[in-house]
């Protein structure tokens, strides 16, 4: 283009300006002012799901415990009165309430992680989810004697870090699904090493240096048990296991 | 990294919700006039007018093309039709030829290949229209367009009018991927008419864009080194503070792509051509000069792309990464999905929502409610009906569509910055 023109051009352009352009002020003003307050309603409703979830977790803990004083009493009666009839009542209750532990506890703690928990509130709801999955363990372990109880219980020792424990968790989950929580699944969470006493005594008692770790019936198992190894596993201990009838077929 | 995720992700939510709520307000505010809005096709003068098809390959759809351009409702002695055959290697010369045979209107250059931009600059150069039109030649024009484009001329009656754009259609759509095009074809016909509002146009389609051809030729034709010229042009007239204004019943359909890699590549030039114009005009950004388009239109083209980029490789971060660790944990598993699916707890108790976060839920809520908003008024608008092709394409549009136009512009930006040249 020449010069010439392009000042022309230029030119026009400045007689132009002002003239017909238009700003729409107030409503740049107004959609600020809803966005503000939409943002501040989100926040005040964030506020108070944020109060009701802190009392969905007490709600849970406090559950937890009146489940286990029920639990350990039951136990209590038993061995006091000698009395079996009341096994299979102290078995589904404990098997029950494994279930539940898993599923409510391991949602806090999960919620803790990512949400804005401070570290020691973390660290504390995973002790407390810790020492229940140790004390049902025992208790497990205790009633299976007593009652003759058809379940299998697993410590199963695992680390944040460690890269095939998903994996191990996924086959856990799978066979407790498949035989209606006749399997027992107790994790012990290794990363709580310095903060739990109690974990030291496990590593020490179960001698523990790899992950993840099994325990099942007092044999330990290092690293990953797969999907065959685990059904073997299980069909030594459990019986009248369709599954296992199947394999031997 | 988690706390940077989240403060991108509130930034470009709190952004997004800004502008959508800003063109409801436009929206609602002047409904009586969108209302009230008629075309008419009742012309006092008859200008006459150029109009140029630019064809590269074309074979299967120039003939229709010609044939739209033919049907036109104006008197054929105020017309005069450029085809320009851009070193077509197929059928396209022949079918030119036949069927300007008998018609004096028509008249056809050939060259070697040398791009659309190029093709129209030289048409533009021997035209003699006081407007003229670009029509691809896989797009089709409603006869009575024409007529309604000059009547918006003649009654906006005023010489600083440099384009008027189309309402474009999606001609025919037979795939699932034409169909969602032709709902995204409708929601934009209807941001066009909210920014025509605002003068803030910033794109002047390739398909029946009717250009004032002085001012077009004062600024120097097209750009030929710009993938997009049809952005770059707009984007031009705005810098010279000339008014584009959209014919928003003045119909013109075009041909989607039907499958997935023609649509990657015809919107991976799009977007390239998109940031390359965004850069090449950064000066107008948040610009008062401009008025709402450089306060508002050039604000939110370049949130947008930004926060698209952002927002996309953060869900396909939380999409993917996930997915691949699910795999994982089926494959220990030998992928015995039925008995995983089968054991999964149904029941809604208050700790499924334990890790919601409902701050975001709560806003992306409201951003899909003005979605809707838009998608309906988009229908009446342009009064169709919205399940005219069923119900089906309307959910991908809604659940998939987003991300799959994100995706093709992260990889396109990523080819971009590796140096790989885009051609047309």
């Amino acid at each position: 283009m020449v010069d010439q023109e392009k000042l022309q051009l230029k030119a026009e352009e400045k007689t132009r300006e002002k003239s017909w352009r238009t700003i729409s002020t107030d409503k740049y003003i107004i959609a600020g002012i809803i966005t503000g307050l939409i943002f501040f309603l989100g926040l005040t409703l964030g506020l108070i799901v944020e109060d009701a979830r802190y009392g969905l977790v007490q709600q849970v803990n406090q559950d937890q415990d009146v489940r286990y004083q029920s639990l350990q009493l039951q136990y209590l009666f038993l061995t006091t009165y000698n009395n079996e009839n009341s096994c299979p009542i102290l078995a589904t209750t404990l098997q029950e309430t494994i279930t539940d532990l898993s599923d409510s506890l391991s949602k806090v703690i999960a919620y803790e992680e990512e949400n804005k928990g401070t570290e020691s509130q973390q660290i504390a709801v995973q002790r407390k989810y810790l020492l229940d999955n140790l004390r049902y363990w025992l208790l497990a372990k205790e009633s299976k004697q007593k009652c003759n109880m058809n379940v299998l219980p697993i410590l199963y020792f695992y680390k944040k870090s460690c890269a095939t424990c998903p994996q191990q968790g996924t086959i856990l989950t799978y066979f407790k699904d498949l035989l209606e929580d006749k399997v027992l699944v107790f994790p012990i969470n290794m990363n709580l090493l310095d903060k739990e006493p109690m974990v030291k005594i496990m590593q020490s008692q179960f001698n523990v240096t790899e992950f993840p770790t099994l325990v099942v019936d007092n044999t330990k198992y290092e690293g990953i048990v797969d999907k065959q190894k685990m059904e073997k596993i299980i069909c030594s201990s459990l019986q009248g296991i369709p599954l296992c009838q199947k394999q031997l077929q | 990294m988690n706390w940077l995720i989240t403060i991108i992700l509130w930034i470009s939510y709190v952004i997004a919700l800004y502008f959508s709520i800003f063109l409801v307000l436009v929206y609602v505010d002047n409904k009586k006039v969108f209302k009230q809005e008629k075309s008419t096709i009742t012309l006092s003068m008859y200008p006459f007018v150029s109009i140029f098809v630019p064809a590269f390959n074309e074979e299967k759809t120039i003939g229709e093309t010609l044939q739209s351009v033919d049907n036109l409702n104006y008197p054929k002695e105020r017309l005069e039709i450029i085809v320009i055959n851009d070193g077509s290697n197929d059928r396209t010369a022949e079918v030119i030829a036949q069927f300007i045979n008998d018609k004096p209107q028509f008249r056809c250059l050939t060259h070697r290949n040398r791009g659309k931009a190029a093709s129209l600059n030289r048409a533009l150069a021997i035209s003699k229209g006081e407007f003229f039109a670009c029509l691809d030649a896989d797009s089709f024009v409603h006869p009575l367009t024409l007529r309604k484009m000059l009547a918006m001329y003649e009654r906006e009656n005023d010489p600083q009018v440099a384009i008027i754009t189309p309402a474009m259609k999606v001609g025919n759509p037979r795939t699932v991927l034409q169909r969602i095009q032709w709902l995204e074809y409708l929601v934009m016909i209807l941001f066009g008419r909210i920014t025509s509002h605002l003068h803030s146009i910033y794109v002047a389609p390739g398909p029946f864009s009717l250009y004032r051809t002085e001012i077009i030729k004062k600024m120097g034709g097209f750009d030929e080194q710009n993938i997009t010229e049809d952005q770059e042009i707009a984007y031009r007239v705005q810098l010279h503070q000339y008014k584009i204004r959209q014919c928003f019943d003045g119909y013109v359909y075009t041909t989607a792509p039907g499958k997935l890699k023609p649509f990657y590549r015809q919107r991976r030039r799009w977007y390239l051509g998109s940031v390359a114009c965004l850069h090449q005009y950064r000066s107008m950004i948040a610009n008062k000069k401009y008025g709402d388009f450089g306060l508002m239109q050039m604000v939110k083209n370049l949130t947008g792309y930004f926060l698209a980029v952002a927002g996309i490789a953060i869900s396909w971060y939380y999409i993917f990464v996930p997915f691949y660790q699910f795999l994982q944990r089926m494959n220990a598993i030998n992928f015995d999905v039925l008995t995983v699916i089968a054991n999964i707890h149904w029941k809604i108790t208050p700790l499924t929502f334990l890790l919601t976060d409902f701050r975001l839920v709560f806003i992306l809520i409201l951003l899909m409610i003005i979605g809707f908003f838009f998608f309906y008024a988009a229908h009446k608008s342009a009064e169709e009906k919205i399940t005219k092709f069923g119900w089906f394409p309307i959910i991908p549009y809604f659940v998939a569509y987003y991300l799959l136009k994100g995706t093709i512009l992260l990889i396109s930006v990523a080819q971009f910055s590796r140096g790989k040249k885009i051609r047309w």
